[in-house]
């Protein structure tokens, strides 16, 4: 046998590298395929001629609306461990104070989501210091409060809320000054913001602040012991879903262009809350399923069907069932369902190959 | 004895501290992340010289064959082809031994001999062929004539080769020398401000000493004065005092509610004392007096704890737990931690570079990615010892560390408490329940019942002691 001068093994070992099972891997690969997917959804509702209906796009765009107030509510809930109803309340002072804007001045849109972060993050403060010094069911209680003075706020009559007829006719943003937005490419906006807060929501998860906040929710003598003041990261997480929540009230109401007391109740903040619990996690995964159940589901398929036209309380009723259903089977949240399929199909194809070869020499 | 210093301005003071830990935490950070920056790059580049190598040889392979001589050349190509088609065969052969087993169960043996060899028989003979159309094309070579072209092409190829490979090397080495060189550079350029920064507030702190050096001790690392803790009207430490040497594995024992989580509790803060005084000789060498602190402060002065219960977080990584023992060292802000710039990145590494480095020391690096859901206690304990020492402690205490332990985990724990006192120069502080452990590792030995204290010595004389005897049997 002939011998060669180099050894060649190498190279019959190594594969080529596999960059995409690598990009697979990357933790943001399946929010930029959504992204994309929602983007291709949209291209086609506007050039493809019907193949889309237009409730599937509203519906779509709903629920991007809502993920985005669920992403703060998550990192509140499942990883500060901390329960608020003012969600709703705050969405509903998003869309007041954009209006505000909208209506009297021509703003870029970056500097109106600006100016509503900063006063988010003051008015989570102000709110998360008088609030915060309880804990539990008193925490719960004292934002469930908080929703109702605001909710009674936005109904008395005044020009900022527009009181019981609230405000309408909110002419579309404008991108940079110049790029004017129309129902159709609002859509784009609302995606980027959403993928935006996706990739801020997984920096915070992954950073030593979510570490903190899910250690100081674990146990709070451990978390002090480990030099994590508390106060300090209830507080953050309060910010962080405020925050998330007057953003995404921004969002609805350049979709909408209208904006009316009676929808910013607590039962919207319940609404988000069960679609977080569904997923079961506070990574953008788990919200984006939760939501996509508790949202998408009832706006874009049940409104079609003439029974739940009819009778729109029987929506909530299939909603109820639906819910059930989701907690008995996994009590864990629909993130497991992931897990579970991810394993399912590992498991399968191990044992096919083990029917087919045999076990492994 | 003398009296603590309560002129402190407490404000001034709380804010020199965290001038200090800022700069003392940088000045830790720089020590630590050359090595880590250098262990990086040197992984990363290992990987591209892999790949560049691959790519030679693939380059190399068919001209090494042409410029071999004529016999030999088809003899290789005929060998490699040949090997190639075996391996193509090596499934199917398997699946025909599988369905033959499954065949012998189903449709008796006959019918599954006679499948088998059917079966065997077409794969031979298609290798057979394969042989035969390989022996056509290749047919073998006479002669040992080498072609002169092939071999010039080949010589040329690997000389061009071997030279690329050599610069692609010395740009790595250079490349390397010039990113450590910029890192050294900024490192050596920070220094003398952080060395200012930390010496002038350390300088501050020490003027407003809370306690003189003579009258804490020069051995002392803790000194617990006339502790008195008072819960409504039951005194569950009354008038407790003692010292704790630098360095010594100090146990703290009692019967069942007399005071000794209590006291631990005391030190680090989790309760204010009635009365009394703690003082600590903190990590940059000043007296303090621990009750100025709030409960997370404890933690930077060097002063970590592990738990009775264990507190892990159970849905972070054994690994991401020890990380929330760095929690207070790590320097980069709010918007760092927003965007993930390169400060968080860097500090991540250094930090779980220290991490594996810890869990290796201990022996439970197998564990670094899975969450602590059904692990060992054993190993849990370890875990809770091992984020301790991610915060640089200078002292640990361990609140029983023993419960829940066999006999075994009992003795591999007496051998990390003495591990972690000599390597990491840590004072050890424990209360235990398991005497066998404390009489295996403890210096000295301080008894107490009712928050009072009854004897303190080296273990054999607590173990004499009549006081304690009666403590825990009770009087004849």
């Amino acid at each position: 046998m002939v011998t060669l001068k180099n050894d060649y093994s190498e190279l019959e070992k190594t594969a080529k590298p596999k960059y995409a099972a690598k990009a697979v891997r990357h933790p943001l690969f399946g929010y930029i395929v959504l992204t994309l997917i929602l983007m291709a959804v949209q291209l086609l509702f506007i050039f493809g001629d019907g193949i889309i209906p237009l409730n599937v796009t509203q519906a779509i765009m709903q629920t991007m609306i809502y993920v985005v107030a669920g992403l703060g509510v998550g990192i509140l809930l499942m990883m500060a461990g901390l329960m608020s109803f003012g969600t709703g309340a705050f969405i509903g002072l998003g869309t007041y104070m954009a209006a505000y804007i909208l209506k009297d001045m021509v703003a870029p849109y970056t500097l109106i989501l600006a100016i509503v972060a900063v006063a988010a993050v003051l008015i989570g403060i102000v709110v998360g210091f008088i609030s915060l010094r309880v804990r539990g069911m008193h925490l719960i209680i004292i934002t469930l409060a908080l929703a109702t003075v605001l909710y009674t706020l936005y109904y008395l009559p005044n020009s900022f809320t527009g009181g019981a007829l609230g405000v309408s006719r909110v002419p579309f943003p404008e991108l940079f000054m110049f790029l004017k937005t129309s129902r159709d490419t609002i859509y784009f906006v609302i995606l980027f913001v959403m993928f935006l807060l996706i990739v801020i929501t997984m920096n915070i998860i992954n950073s030593p602040m979510g570490r903190a906040m899910l250690s100081m929710s674990n146990s709070e003598s451990l978390a002090q012991a480990m030099g994590i003041n508390l106060l300090k990261y209830r507080l953050l997480a309060f910010i962080v879903a405020t925050v998330f929540s007057m953003l995404s009230g921004v969002l609805y109401i350049s979709y909408m262009q209208s904006s009316i007391y009676a929808t910013w109740t607590s039962g919207l903040a319940m609404n988000i809350l069960i679609a977080v619990i569904l997923g079961g996690t506070a990574k953008p995964a788990g919200v984006l399923i939760g939501s996509f159940v508790i949202f998408t589901v009832d706006y874009a398929f049940l409104k079609n069907i003439e029974f739940f036209q009819k009778n729109p309380q029987a929506s909530l009723f299939f909603n109820g069932i639906v819910i059930i259903l989701i907690i008995a089977k996994y009590p864990g949240g629909l993130i497991r369902l992931l897990g579970s399929i991810r394993n399912g199909a590992k498991q399968t194809a191990a044992k096919v190959r083990l029917y087919r070869y045999g076990p492994e020499k | 004895m003398a009296q603590k210093n309560n002129s402190v301005n407490k404000p001034a003071m709380r804010r020199f501290v965290k001038k200090r830990d800022k700069a003392y935490d940088s000045l830790i950070f720089n020590e630590k992340y050359p090595d880590v920056a250098c262990a990086l790059i040197d992984q990363k580049n290992l990987r591209l010289l892999k790949q560049r190598e691959l790519k030679m040889k693939k380059r190399l392979l068919p001209l090494e064959i042409a410029a071999l001589p004529a016999s030999d050349k088809n003899e290789v190509l005929f060998a490699r082809e040949l090997e190639a088609f075996k391996k193509s065969q090596d499934l199917p052969r398997r699946a025909v031994e599988q369905t033959h087993q499954r065949k012998i169960k189903k449709a008796g043996e006959l019918a599954a001999k006679q499948y088998r060899d059917g079966a065997v028989a077409r794969l031979d003979a298609a290798l057979a062929a394969k042989t035969e159309e390989l022996r056509q094309k290749y047919p073998g070579g006479v002669g040992s004539a080498v072609d002169k072209d092939a071999l010039a092409r080949y010589q040329q190829a690997e000389m061009e080769e071997t030279t690329a490979l050599e610069s692609f090397m010395a740009k790595q080495a250079a490349d390397k020398k010039r990113r450590l060189d910029s890192i050294n550079a900024r490192i050596a350029a920070q220094k003398p401000r952080l060395d200012e920064a930390f010496n002038t507030a350390n300088e501050k702190l020490r003027a407003s000493a809370v306690l003189d050096e003579a009258s804490f001790g020069k051995d002392n690392i803790l000194s617990i004065r006339g502790l008195k803790m008072y819960f409504s009207g039951i005194k569950a430490v009354d008038d407790l005092s003692f010292n704790i040497k630098k360095g010594e594995i100090f146990g703290l024992i009692g019967p069942n509610g007399a005071g000794k989580t209590t006291v631990f509790n005391c030190v680090t803060q989790f309760y204010k004392p009635t009365g009394g005084e703690v003082y600590y000789r903190d990590r940059y060498g000043g007296v303090v007096s621990l009750t100025d602190y709030k409960t997370p402060e404890i933690v930077k002065v060097g002063i970590s704890r592990t738990f009775q219960n264990l507190e892990l977080v159970y849905w972070l990584s054994i690994l991401d737990n020890l990380l929330v023992g760095a929690h207070g060292f790590y320097r980069a802000n709010l918007a760092d931690q927003f965007l993930h710039t390169g400060r968080l990145k860097r500090e991540e590494e250094v930090f779980r570079n220290r991490a594996i480095q810890l869990l290796d020391r201990l022996g439970i690096l197998a564990y670094k990615d899975v969450p602590p859901f059904g692990l060992p206690y054993g190993v849990l304990k370890k875990v809770e010892l091992a984020r301790t020492l991610m915060s640089l402690p200078r002292m640990i205490i361990l609140d029983e560390p023993a419960a829940g332990l066999n006999d075994a985990e009992t003795e591999d724990l007496a051998e990390i408490i003495r591990v972690i006192r000599d390597d990491f120069n840590c004072t050890i502080f424990l209360v235990e329940h398991d005497m066998n452990l404390v009489m295996a590792v403890c210096d000295t030995v301080c008894t107490i019942s009712f928050g009072k204290m009854l004897a303190m010595g080296s273990p054999e004389e607590i173990q004499n002691s009549k006081v304690v005897q009666e403590a825990y049997l009770g009087t004849e």
